[in-house]
């Protein structure tokens, strides 16, 4: 389970904290929302510089897209999936929706960020929502 | 000079009415929703709203080339899209094609874009060309959202948001929103269109009911009709049997005077003036074991020997028990219903759901168009509807101009309890004004003997003659009707029938004289 996890991991370089791949998870579960940042913190219970982080994460990866709104402050996010990531994707959701694949990529996330921990710089540690973030 | 004046046409025509494609729905709305109308659906957890809305936007993108936004608060999209498949809906593939599209958000947001001139929610509708919206869970929505605003204001707001962009709205409420089973007549009133679905509990079991509680722009048909959600096929709606039907079905309620259904029963046919006329309505009535399912069955080959598609509707006995019994006077009827001049439907009477059941009939009516048909027996529906109140009384109604719309020459069975003679034709059912023909079926004691009597009591546009005949039932032949008068000597266990009197009153008496040439009376 480990090894198929770190290699569809090694395929989707750009997922680099659990809170990327809870945010990716939410999103193909939810293919279209029209939600605050505010409300993805609290359905996902990070805080909200690291949910703005995976945000920008995932819509530079073109995993997702969004639309800014003028007047309030919710946005509309849509799961998109590029052919070339496709499979990856696929298989790392499919993965990801039993709970020992989701533990599974946990682990493997932690332990790229143990071996490049340069990543770390983008992708903290993860904390629960009303944590400093970077532990401040 | 005077001014001409243009004369306007307001009456909506088919095209202003958006059909919900949910089965039987469009009928009891007579036509669909009006477009543009805001419905609310309302009832309690479990009673189907979900499932009636996401149907209402996959029906719109499927088959009306109408494509659909269903906006979600709680439930997972995800969710909605799986539960979508065990009804055989393929969402994801609307989505791809743009024809669908679910979005999840919260009820606080939705409030706000909906007072949005440049909503994204809107612009999302706008861009995909939807037609229809599809909101789950409005509470919260329509009732101020906890921000000060009055929930009549509220529900207002959110009726103009959606009117503004011409969308023709379905929007659920739960029952935690209700106040003693309705929503507050406030918010009903400015809905357009308001749809209540409701668990019934009858006996022990539960059955769904969807009731129009107002629908503004056009007529619909009103009370409590029945509906089940259905693995594969989705949401079916049954009118209530009660409902009126189409207007040609009263004006076909007429038998036609000119054709028989000749019974199949050799000897019947003598007794009944060549058969039961096209679209009349027979009944047999008798005590158990008497004959009637054989008669019936008898009624059914003849059908098929002349090439006439025949319908055996059936609650007493299964399929394989009828075909057995079939068998056992020498009728093959599996061979008749796989040539397809026979039709056998079996209801189990446990737990009818009567508009369900009267909704199976009338499609099986309308695609067979049999020429005769039984059913065995009207009885069963009495212990199962009760005989006292009127649903039995309405389905029955129901049932016969059914049969009489389609020129079914119908015969129904009819258990009665009494074991010799009889004190009423159709006992507690009293629907014998309603029937043309009845034949009374009986046990007559004469001696140690049991035989079995037949008597024409009434039979509209013909004449009747009273007369008890007898008949017989052999192993491997089954039932027919014997010569009034028998020309041979025999004790009074034998004796014709004709050398008695009040056969059916219990007391039978033979006469002394005045019998016929050739006909014996003594030999005791």
């Amino acid at each position: 389970m480990s090894e198929d996890a770190e290699d569809v991991l090694a395929r989707l370089p750009y997922l680099g904290h659990r809170c990327d791949l809870d945010l990716l998870v939410f999103f193909h579960r939810h293919p279209r929302v029209l939600l605050t940042s505010e409300r993805l913190v609290a359905v996902l219970g990070y805080d909200l510089n690291q949910i703005t982080a995976s945000l920008e994460t995932l819509i530079a990866a073109k995993v997702v897209t969004r639309t800014q709104h003028q007047t309030t402050g919710a946005r509309m996010y849509a799961f998109e999936v590029s052919d070339n990531d496709n499979d990856s994707l696929a298989q790392l959701l499919r993965t990801a929706s039993a709970r020992a694949g989701w533990l599974a990529i946990i682990r493997a996330l932690e332990g790229r960020r143990v071996k490049d921990p340069a990543g770390a710089s983008r992708s903290r540690l993860p904390q629960k929502h009303g944590e400093s973030p970077n532990g401040e | 000079m005077a001014n001409e004046s243009k004369v306007v046409n307001l009456m909506p025509t088919p095209e202003d009415f958006a059909l919900t494609g949910i089965s039987g729905l469009d009928s009891i709305l007579e036509g669909g929703i009006p477009r543009s109308n805001v419905t609310l659906v309302e009832g309690a957890i479990g009673t189907g709203k979900t499932t009636m809305g996401v149907e209402f936007v996959y029906r719109g993108a499927s088959e009306f080339d109408e494509p659909g936004l269903i906006v979600l608060f709680e439930v997972s999209p995800e969710k909605v899209v799986r539960d979508a498949a065990q009804l055989g809906w393929d969402l994801p593939a609307l989505e791809r094609q743009g024809r669908v599209k679910i979005v999840y958000t919260t009820r606080q947001v939705f409030r706000q874009e909906l007072q949005q001139a440049d909503s994204l929610l809107l612009q999302e509708a706008a861009q995909m060309g939807a037609a229809r919206l599809f909101v789950d869970g409005v509470v919260g929505v329509i009732d101020g959202g906890g921000d000060g605003q009055e929930p009549r204001e509220a529900f207002h707001v959110l009726v103009e948001g959606l009117q503004r962009d011409r969308l023709t709205a379905m929007l659920a409420v739960e029952a935690t929103a209700l106040t003693q089973d309705r929503l507050p007549v406030l918010e009903e009133s400015i809905a357009d269109t308001v749809i209540r679905l409701r668990m019934e509990d009858v006996q022990r079991a539960t059955t769904r009911s969807i009731e129009i509680i107002k629908s503004r722009g056009h007529s619909y048909q009103m009370g409590r009709h029945s509906f089940r959600i259905v693995t594969g096929r989705g949401i079916e709606v049954y009118r209530r049997v009660q409902a009126p039907r189409a207007a040609s079905r009263d004006r076909a309620a007429a038998f036609d005077p000119s054709t028989r259904a000749t019974t199949g029963v050799p000897g019947l046919d003598e007794v009944v003036n060549g058969g039961y006329f096209l679209g009349s309505t027979t009944v047999v009535a008798g005590i158990s074991g008497v004959g009637k399912s054989v008669m019936a069955l008898q009624y059914i080959a003849e059908g098929a020997r002349l090439g006439e598609p025949s319908l055996m509707l059936t609650l007493d006995e299964q399929v394989p028990q009828v075909l057995r019994n079939a068998k056992s006077i020498g009728i093959d009827l599996q061979a008749h219903i796989d040539r397809g001049v026979v039709q056998l439907y079996y209801d189990p009477p446990q737990e009818i759901e009567v508009d369900h059941h009267f909704h199976t009939i009338e499609q099986i009516v309308k695609d067979f168009r049999p020429r005769r048909a039984v059913l065995d027996s009207i009885s069963t529906y009495g212990s199962s509807l009760g005989t006292q109140g009127r649903l039995f009384r309405d389905f029955f109604h129901a049932l016969v101009a059914l049969m009489k719309e389609y020129q079914v020459a119908a015969v129904y069975n009819h258990e009665n309890p009494e074991m010799l003679g009889m004190s009423s034709m159709m006992g507690a059912f009293g629907m014998s004004s309603l029937v043309d023909n009845i034949i009374l079926m009986n046990w007559i004691e004469l001696g140690d003997t049991f035989r079995l009597g037949l008597t024409v009591a009434k039979m509209r546009a013909n004449p009747t003659v009273r007369e008890t005949h007898e008949c017989e039932i052999t192993d491997g032949q089954g039932m027919r009707v014997l010569p009034r008068r028998l020309p041979l000597a025999a004790p009074t266990a034998m004796a014709p029938f004709s050398s008695f009197g009040g056969l059916i009153s219990r007391a039978p008496e033979r006469h002394t004289h005045g019998t016929e040439p050739g006909e014996v009376t003594g030999g005791q």
